[in-house]
């Protein structure tokens, strides 16, 4: 078994073309690493912040099933129904179900991971329920019949003269603009009819609170709002590790959550749902439905080692500062979660023989375990992934013979020292390419004088 | 269904072992102290493009029909109740007002297509942040602050906070929750065309402050 599949090395090969013919990732990175870095100028207090944060997180994770009774109990009492779902299935089933019985015809979403995670929208459209995608990126992604390459900016790969021909060809009604204004524009009228006119809503959650059954949701552009305050109908959906324990808990990860995300100090808008239309309000949803989904991520907190990979609270730093990441974009990952995120966290919940490889798309530099406002250790998890991989065989005789074949030089100081001296005095025999190795590889040729000789002329004694 | 929760949860027990003990509650955060209240507050609101006036309750109904007259030719549109509270005679509008006392399938289409200003109430302000909270209630319907394209929210001075736990403390969030409590911290706005800020999305393209000092 190949140590890198076929599909993977094809979406790379893909990836890194479309690169060289297309915009890169690389401003897009910066920009989301400068802001950020803007927001937390005190270095010391930011170490404070992320504690705060990974302890609110760590404990939420602790207590998981305790606080998911207390969710649901208080959910109850704020009349939300609440859904158990296993597994991606089950979740698309109790959410048509849903539909059904109330009979919506038109769906109108808010953005979601989970909801990408379980291929909702297709499920609903075979269905024939007409689901609509209201956030701006994510519109424009359903548009051009796409899956998110990040999880916060999901049209991050597009440029605007391929959104632009994209609300031109679907509605050539309005006029073709390049202009970032009036597109925009355009997207509100074409998206306001369906807010005023859908049958359901459907939301993700960023955080659940047990103390107080209430479901918090963040967002700029207003869509959230519109998909839970419009229709007569709402379904929340998110994964069961997104429970805090009290309300309090709430303000300190809201702020790592925006500054780690965008830079923000908040989001236009931070929503905190407790329960649907009450007696003599005018407006709101008469029915609020949660769904809880599982796969597979009451497995991951069996582990002791896994289980801090739950604590994500999904603001897509670790991927803004991912080397690799910068050069691929999210789809080559071929999963729902792309970056340091997805590698820890995918091969968890879908097996080391199914995804395994992805373990081979980080360099462990260590930048996105710098940056996760509730330090999380992804390079650890990475590594232990890799242990994984070869420990269940799923690496190439080739690259196992490669190690050992370091292995047997390096720890032997004779073998060692006739290397160094053979790559010195005969640099000059290295090749131009190696296949594969070389496509997208400068080769270096090996200097004159090894380090050791430099240090040692130079007089530094080995200590 | 209930099996379900209960392979879920006894999964999530069976991990339980290994995490007796997480602290919780244990790391408290410095935060610079904001000197100027009002202003920071002003501040934040003004960066994110909203507007921020102060005024007296006196000088509300004014500052209000002097506004109106740059509206198109939409209408106003205000909870119950809400104007003569704050001391305002709404026959002195210089603009079709309308009330939202009725449910909102009765109104939906006029509210979508016909309001051109929503005005609410706000139950506090954050100065860190520059946020207003809105809190819709029977009086005050949560789409006033949402579909018109213009948002005016009124506050008094004193309910300006520093940050966020402080206005849940002060204020027993906890205790109480609305259906629906949001905090809005400047007209909508987004960012997914190559990054470059766009406003006015889905949410009112303006936010007006009104602070009663």
């Amino acid at each position: 078994m190949n140590s890198m599949p076929i599909q993977l090395s094809e979406r790379i090969d893909r990836a890194i073309d479309q690169r060289r013919t297309h915009n890169s990732f690389r401003p897009a990175m910066s920009f989301l690493m400068d802001k950020r870095l803007a927001q937390f100028p005190d270095t010391d207090h930011l170490q404070d912040l992320r504690n705060r944060s990974a302890e609110i997180r760590a404990n939420a994770i602790s207590k998981l099933p305790e606080l998911l009774e207390e969710l649901e109990q208080n959910l109850e009492k704020n009349n939300i129904q609440l859904h158990w779902a296993e597994d991606a299935e089950q979740a698309n089933q109790i959410i048509a179900d849903i539909l059904k019985q109330a009979k919506a015809k038109t769906v109108v979403k808010g953005k979601s991971m989970v909801s990408e995670e379980i291929g909702l929208n297709e499920y609903l459209i075979a269905q024939g329920i007409q689901t609509l995608e209201t956030d701006l990126g994510e519109y424009i992604i359903q548009l051009a019949g796409e899956t998110p390459s990040h999880i916060v900016m999901p049209a991050i790969h597009k440029n605007r003269q391929e959104i632009a021909q994209l609300l031109h060809q679907h509605f050539p009604e309005f006029d073709y603009t390049e202009d970032v204004d009036q597109l925009t524009a355009q997207a509100r009228a074409i998206l306001r009819k369906y807010f005023q006119q859908a049958d359901a809503g459907i939301s993700g959650v960023n955080f659940a609170v047990a103390e107080t059954g209430t479901l918090c949701l963040v967002e700029n552009e207003g869509n959230g709002r519109m998909c839970t305050s419009v229709p007569d109908l709402h379904i929340a959906l998110t994964g069961i590790e997104k429970v805090v324990e009290k309300l309090s808990d709430v303000p300190p990860l809201l702020e790592m959550l925006t500054k780690s995300a965008t830079g923000q100090s908040i989001t236009t808008y931070f929503n905190m749902i407790s329960s649907p239309r009450k007696a003599g309000e005018k407006d709101g949803p008469k029915a609020l439905h949660l769904v809880l989904l599982d796969n597979g991520r009451s497995q991951i907190s069996i582990n002791e080692q896994t289980l801090d990979v739950l604590k994500c609270i999904r603001c897509g730093s670790c991927i803004n500062h991912c080397p690799v990441y910068v050069q691929l974009g999210g789809h080559a990952y071929g999963t729902t979660y792309p970056g340091p995120i997805g590698i820890a966290l995918e091969p968890m919940k879908q097996g080391v023989d199914r995804l395994g490889d992805l373990s081979e798309l980080c360099t462990l530099c260590g930048a996105c375990a710098q940056v996760c406002p509730v330090k999380i250790p992804l390079p650890t998890l990475i590594n232990q992934l890799r242990e994984d991989v070869v420990d269940s065989g799923n690496t190439s005789r080739l690259q196992s013979r490669i190690w050992q074949l370091w292995r047997w030089v390096y720890a032997h100081p004779r073998r060692y020292r006739l290397l160094t001296q053979l790559l010195t005095k005969l640099g000059f025999l290295t090749p131009g390419r190696i296949p594969g190795w070389s496509r997208y590889r400068v080769l270096q040729k090996p200097a004159n004088k090894s380090l050791s000789a430099l240090a040692k002329e130079a007089g530094f004694i080995h200590e | 269904m209930s099996n379900t929760k209960e392979r879920i949860l006894s999964r999530l027990k069976q991990g339980r072992v290994f995490a007796p003990g997480v602290p919780y509650q244990t790391q408290t955060v410095e935060e610079a102290p904001i000197t100027d209240t009002l202003s920071t507050f002003v501040k934040n609101l003004e960066a994110a493009q909203a507007e921020a006036h102060q005024i007296s309750q006196a000088q509300l109904l004014d500052w209000l029909n002097q506004r109106f007259k740059t509206l198109e030719s939409g209408s106003v549109w205000v909870g119950d109740e809400v104007l003569e509270d704050l001391g305002v005679d709404a026959k002195l509008i210089e603009a079709d007002v309308n009330i939202y006392r009725q449910e909102v399938g009765t109104c939906k289409q006029d509210l979508f297509e016909r309001a051109e200003v929503g005005i609410t109430t706000a139950a506090a302000g954050i100065a860190s942040s520059g946020s207003l909270v809105i809190w819709p209630s029977d009086k005050e319907p949560r789409l006033l602050s949402l579909v018109p394209a213009i948002h005016i929210a009124i506050i008094f001075k004193a309910q300006i906070y520093d940050n966020f736990s402080q206005v849940m403390h002060a204020q027993h969030w906890s205790k109480a929750m609305p259906s629906n409590v949001v905090l809005v911290s400047g007209p909508s706005k987004t960012a997914d065309i190559e990054q470059v800020l766009a406003y006015g999305v889905h949410g009112p393209s303006q936010l007006i402050t009104l602070i009663i000092t």
